[in-house]
């Protein structure tokens, strides 16, 4: 697959997304799509900081020297983190207050170390910046839907706004009927849709698992010289990894 | 040293820390940039607490001048203007996670609470009554400082509340309604007591010392030239009473060898909660297990659940017990030999000075 701008930016938004297929930031996931105000807060901030970092890893790839790599990746997120905690604290305490401790938990977001060792230490600023970008708004993506589920199935509101169908209130606005499952907003919810969408990811998604590849033999297999022909003496067929998984692997390395 | 210190091992530290350097620059800019905003909304929220914890009350903007054993939670006193109490602004970081949590409360002339309001909280896990202009301020609306201690909220964490309520009891204490507790809840004789009645032979050479550096140690009674010695350990809870107390001996090779229980009071039984407290038998069983412990072996007496924080501050003033040390005190026969040196090394001296002028002189 041709590496061109926007294939940066679209992959991680479902081919390679952050959260439903590489199962990064679980935890932020599963705690901030209580409600969708919380997960875009979440997602925004998250997006912000993974662009800053590996802008910045990127432009430093040359001067890192690989010892002290992650240690230095980790100051500068954590720089970035801090810039956006105390810039979110001054102009927007509520939705400051509303994210809490997961804020600064943004510094050990796996997605973030995650790109930056796996991308931004390997190509330049502009696209690690993008791949930031597309990183960033498949974890958006992630929590907006998930929150979307967990708030509307679980809460009867969405963005806090109440949904009339689902919450039935009388005249004197005392709640009559309320056709939700409240489990849904609790973390056991968030394990129960996380599980589901990933599972739907997976259905619908590119397939990645093992599947029989025809016309096989020993030439070029790593193990052959020890094998003695013993795993595969006769027959062509061995259960191995796709293409599509090796050249993504490859691709990434 | 040459092969330490080469181009290899240095590069990696100075990028480390040239990069450290410039991120430390780049918060320290943005915090200038942010810290003015922050701290307009919390004089903001502040100013507009006033108004809401003295309800009716007129105040001007300025605060009082603080006396200057104003305790350090006390930020700042207003008074209204027409006599109707005090708004007293405090900061506490003694909470769960030790960040800063500010609020203002309204104390009547009569000493009781008429209102309180949360302006600032930074705590990371904050219940929704906790936070700022939060409803949790009107659970202590009517208390008086004796009322702080036993009011339950059922809002909080144990800490935080526990840390709020010593905030209060600062405020009543600096306007004149509470007295401060005592540095020792009983008389110094009737401790050296039962301090001489668990020490055993030798105990009427025992002394008295304060250690210093000490959180639950009071004090430590020994004898001169011995190295066995007994301790008094004691801390009030969070809400404001003696939590315990008690009296341990620890011999020369610093075992405990004996610990006498003075004191020991938790929350009351609360079966509406779940909570009971752990029985009077096994609290004896859990203070008799510090006998035979060193300071390795201290951290593994346990007990049943029900009491878990204060019998880990008893697993830790028994450890500051066994590790505690204090400056003997000089005996008056050290003291004589000492002046009397001195008197003798200046007497030389002075000696010394004349014979060589003599001799000097008769050159």
């Amino acid at each position: 697959m041709k590496n061109n701008k926007l294939s940066i930016v679209l992959r991680g938004l479902i081919a390679e997304n952050p959260v439903l297929v590489l199962v990064l930031g679980t935890c932020p996931t599963l705690a901030q799509t209580g409600n969708v105000i919380a997960a875009l807060s979440m997602g925004i901030a998250a997006t912000i900081v993974l662009v800053c970092s590996n802008m910045v890893i990127s432009a430093l790839r040359n001067i890192i020297p690989d010892t002290v790599r992650i240690p230095c990746y980790i100051v500068v997120i954590a720089g970035f983190v801090t810039v956006v905690q105390l810039v979110m604290q001054a102009y927007l305490p509520d939705l400051y207050e509303m994210m809490g401790v997961y804020l600064a938990l943004i510094v050990v977001n796996c997605i973030i170390l995650g790109r930056a060792e796996m991308f931004a230490r390997k190509n330049n600023v502009v696209d690690s910046a993008l791949d930031g970008l597309g990183m960033g708004l498949g974890f958006l993506l992630a929590l907006l839907v998930m929150a979307t589920i967990r708030e509307v199935l679980g809460a009867g509101t969405f963005a806090g706004i109440e949904i009339p169908f689902l919450i039935v209130r009388d005249a004197a606005g005392v709640v009559k009927n309320s056709f939700t499952l409240p489990i849904l907003t609790q973390a056991p919810g968030g394990f129960l849709v996380f599980g589901i969408m990933i599972a739907v990811i997976n259905k619908i998604g590119p397939k990645k698992g093992e599947e029989k590849r025809k016309n096989f033999s020993c030439e070029g297999c790593p193990s052959a010289t020890v094998c003695g022909r013993v795993a595969c003496p006769e027959n062509t067929e061995l259960v191995t990894e796709s293409d599509d998984r090796r050249d993504g692997g490859k691709e990434e390395a | 040293m040459n092969k330490i210190i080469n181009k290899e091992n240095l590069k990696p530290v100075l990028v480390l820390s040239v990069i450290c350097i410039i991120v430390a620059a780049l918060m320290g800019a943005v915090n200038m940039l942010t810290e003015p905003v922050i701290k307009d909304r919390n004089e903001k929220a502040i100013a507009e607490s006033l108004g809401k914890v003295m309800p009716g009350g007129q105040f001007d903007g300025e605060s009082d001048a603080l006396k200057k054993d104003a305790p350090e939670t006390i930020s700042r006193v207003y008074t209204e203007k027409t006599g109707k109490g005090t708004v007293v602004v405090l900061v506490t970081n003694k909470g769960y996670t030790g960040k800063n949590i500010g609020f203002t409360v309204g104390i009547d002339t009569e000493g009781k609470i008429v209102g309180m309001q949360v302006t600032q909280n930074e705590e990371s896990i904050i219940p929704s009554e906790l936070k700022p202009g939060g409803s949790y301020g009107s659970h202590y609306v009517g208390a008086g400082a004796k009322d702080i201690a036993e009011l339950v909220t059922g809002a909080t964490v144990h800490f935080t509340e526990g840390a709020i309520k010593s905030a209060l009891n600062d405020a009543f204490v600096y306007l004149g309604f509470a007295e401060n507790k005592p540095e020792i809840p009983r008389d110094e004789s009737e401790i050296f007591a039962l301090a001489k009645e668990l020490y055993g032979e030798g105990a009427e050479n025992l002394e008295s010392y304060t250690p210093t550096d000490s959180v639950y140690v009071k004090r430590v009674y020994k004898e001169r030239g011995k190295d066995a010695f007994v301790a008094y350990a004691f801390t009030y809870s969070q809400y404001g009473h003696p939590e315990f107390e008690f009296i341990i001996k620890v011999d020369e090779s610093r075992k405990v060898t004996a610990i006498n229980k003075i004191v020991w009071k938790v929350s009351d039984p609360k079966p509406e909660w779940g909570y009971v407290p752990p029985s009077e038998e096994a609290v004896d069983a859990f203070f008799e297990s510090f006998v035979g412990k060193d300071a390795s072996t201290v951290s593994s007496v346990e007990i049943a659940t029900g009491a878990t924080n204060t019998a880990g501050r008893v697993r830790e003033a028994a450890l500051e017990a066994i590790e505690v040390t204090v400056t003997e005190k000089r005996g008056p026969a050290p003291r004589i030999i000492g002046i009397v040196a001195l008197v003798l090394a200046a007497g030389a001296f002075v000696g010394y000075e004349i014979i060589k002028r003599r001799r000097t002189s008769g050159k």
